[in-house]
């Protein structure tokens, strides 16, 4: 008799606990790997990419001028007389691939690549890292004089290059990218037509929509001509709606990676540093979304 | 001896009785809907969960921010880094209770309001808000719907002023649940 007593009174302290069982914890938590979105605010740290891609269906238009170099004084008004350009479009075939065509005003190149993104880092135990495949070729478009005898393929150079990127809190981001660049034809007698090269980059977060980024390439040694440095650059992404605006300074020229990595002459120490930004629009592409941006009525 | 055995099937019953009266819900759909000048938003979400106890027609609603899906994947960025910030707030919940009381034995189809708090993005907001409800005794199904106006401002959603012409200042949003009991 007691016994049952004894189990009655259990039984009814277990129930107490279960009626005092909060109703919000009984319902479960979201515990699926959700992949990490904006690890860099755009395809591009500041001359390199990075390993975010336009997502599906959506289209980029990009524009970047970089000026002269600062240390060229009053006289070209620290360089900004002179302005080189970068136009281009991207576009996204699905979330995870995409491609993209570009051209310079440095060296009238025309660039065409593609991304893909192999790894996403994840959420709740998923990968911890990203990984983005890059592959792009390049083609100077420049007129040479006839008696320089270049073949139409040495105008040709091919680039490949592995994006491993961690966003490590909500706030840095870190990026490693090993580069290989194959150029038919060197600059100069003596170097490698392939380059070897390991990149690194980096966003600190600062406010919802302002960062500072920073981007180094190093060139592994005995490959380009000692006159060519590796390029360095710091930056500030400012983010506006559909628009990124990057602001920056860097020893580099060019803004695609055979210029900036294999062509770079300007260093910091001599005050060789250019000004420079890039601009980017996203629009989404297709039926689904019209009716989406409206016409301003005034 | 009798008596006893009695007491503890009454308290068993009482116990399953208790459990019989707490729905879970079994699907769910959370839109939101925003309407600008410049641009439309709009964002669907399906793995949102609710839970309610018809004992003390208690109602609590939990919505996982980053399962909200949009069109414009550069929105979807923006809406979890720069407004919800998802990762650091991410959930919105509801905790609230209903102002009537419900037989669930028998067929309904009425309004109903839920008096209650919100917490979303760091904020904690009283809200009452208003819906419908219907139930089926037979099939033992509850479907819940509700819409209301989320005053971004409210809870220290800040748009940046260059794009006010693009985010309406009251976000739409409509909520459909449906109920199963409890097990």
């Amino acid at each position: 008799m007691k016994s049952i007593l004894t189990i009655i009174c259990l039984l009814f302290s277990f129930f107490k606990i279960q009626a005092q069982d909060d109703l919000l914890s009984m319902l479960p938590d979201d515990k699926t790997p959700e992949a990490v979105t904006g690890t860099f605010k755009s395809t591009r740290i500041i001359n390199g990419q990075s390993i975010e891609t336009v997502a599906g269906h959506h289209l980029d238009y990009r524009v970047s001028h970089r000026f002269g170099p600062i240390n060229s004084g009053s006289y070209q008004f620290y360089g900004l007389d002179q302005g080189y350009i970068y136009m281009g479009f991207e576009y996204g075939i699905t979330d995870n691939l995409m491609v993209g065509i570009g051209r310079s005003s440095e060296q009238k190149m025309l660039n065409l690549f593609t991304k893909m993104r192999l790894l996403k880092q994840k959420t709740n135990g998923g990968s911890p890292i990203s990984v983005t495949f890059m592959a792009e070729g390049y083609a100077d478009m420049l007129r040479y004089p006839t008696e320089d005898t270049r073949t139409n393929l040495s105008k040709y150079s091919y680039m490949t290059q592995a994006l491993i990127a961690r966003k490590i809190n909500d706030k840095l981001s870190l990026q490693i990218m090993p580069t290989y660049l194959y150029r038919n034809r060197n600059n100069e007698h003596g170097e490698t037509n392939g380059v070897f090269s390991v990149g690194l980059a980096g966003r600190y977060k600062m406010t919802k929509r302002t960062a500072f980024v920073g981007e180094y390439y190093y060139v592994l040694p005995n490959q380009i001509n000692e006159k060519y440095k590796n390029s360095l650059s710091f930056g500030f992404d400012i983010e506006t709606g559909g628009h990124v605006f990057s602001l920056h300074f860097t020893n580099s020229t060019g803004m695609i990676t055979k210029q900036f990595l294999a062509e770079t002459v300007d260093t910091w120490a001599d005050g060789g540093v250019h000004f420079g930004f890039n601009l980017g629009r996203s629009f989404g592409l297709g039926k689904k979304y019209k009716g989406q941006y409206k016409v301003p009525v005034k | 001896m009798k008596k006893v055995t009695l007491f503890l099937l009454l308290t068993i019953a009482v116990q399953y009785v208790r459990g019989q009266a707490q729905y879970l819900s079994k699907t769910s759909s959370v839109k939101i809907f925003s309407e600008a000048p410049l641009e439309n938003i709009s964002a669907a979400n399906d793995f949102a969960n609710a839970i309610i106890d018809f004992e003390t027609q208690e109602i609590v609603v939990k919505i996982p921010i980053k399962k909200f899906s949009f069109r414009n994947k550069l929105m979807q960025t923006h809406f979890n880094e720069n407004y919800l910030e998802s990762t650091l707030f991410p959930y919105a919940i509801f905790k609230g209770f209903f102002n009537k009381k419900l037989d669930l034995g028998k067929p309904t189809n009425i309004s109903i309001s839920a008096n209650g708090t919100v917490m979303m993005h760091g904020v904690s907001k009283m809200e009452i808000i208003e819906g419908r409800i219907l139930i089926d005794p037979q099939t033992k199904n509850i479907t819940l719907d509700a819409e209301l106006k989320i005053k971004l401002d409210d809870y220290n959603i800040k748009v940046p002023s260059v794009v006010t012409y693009k985010i309406a200042d009251n976000v739409d949003v409509s909520i459909q649940f449906i109920l199963t009991p409890f097990s």
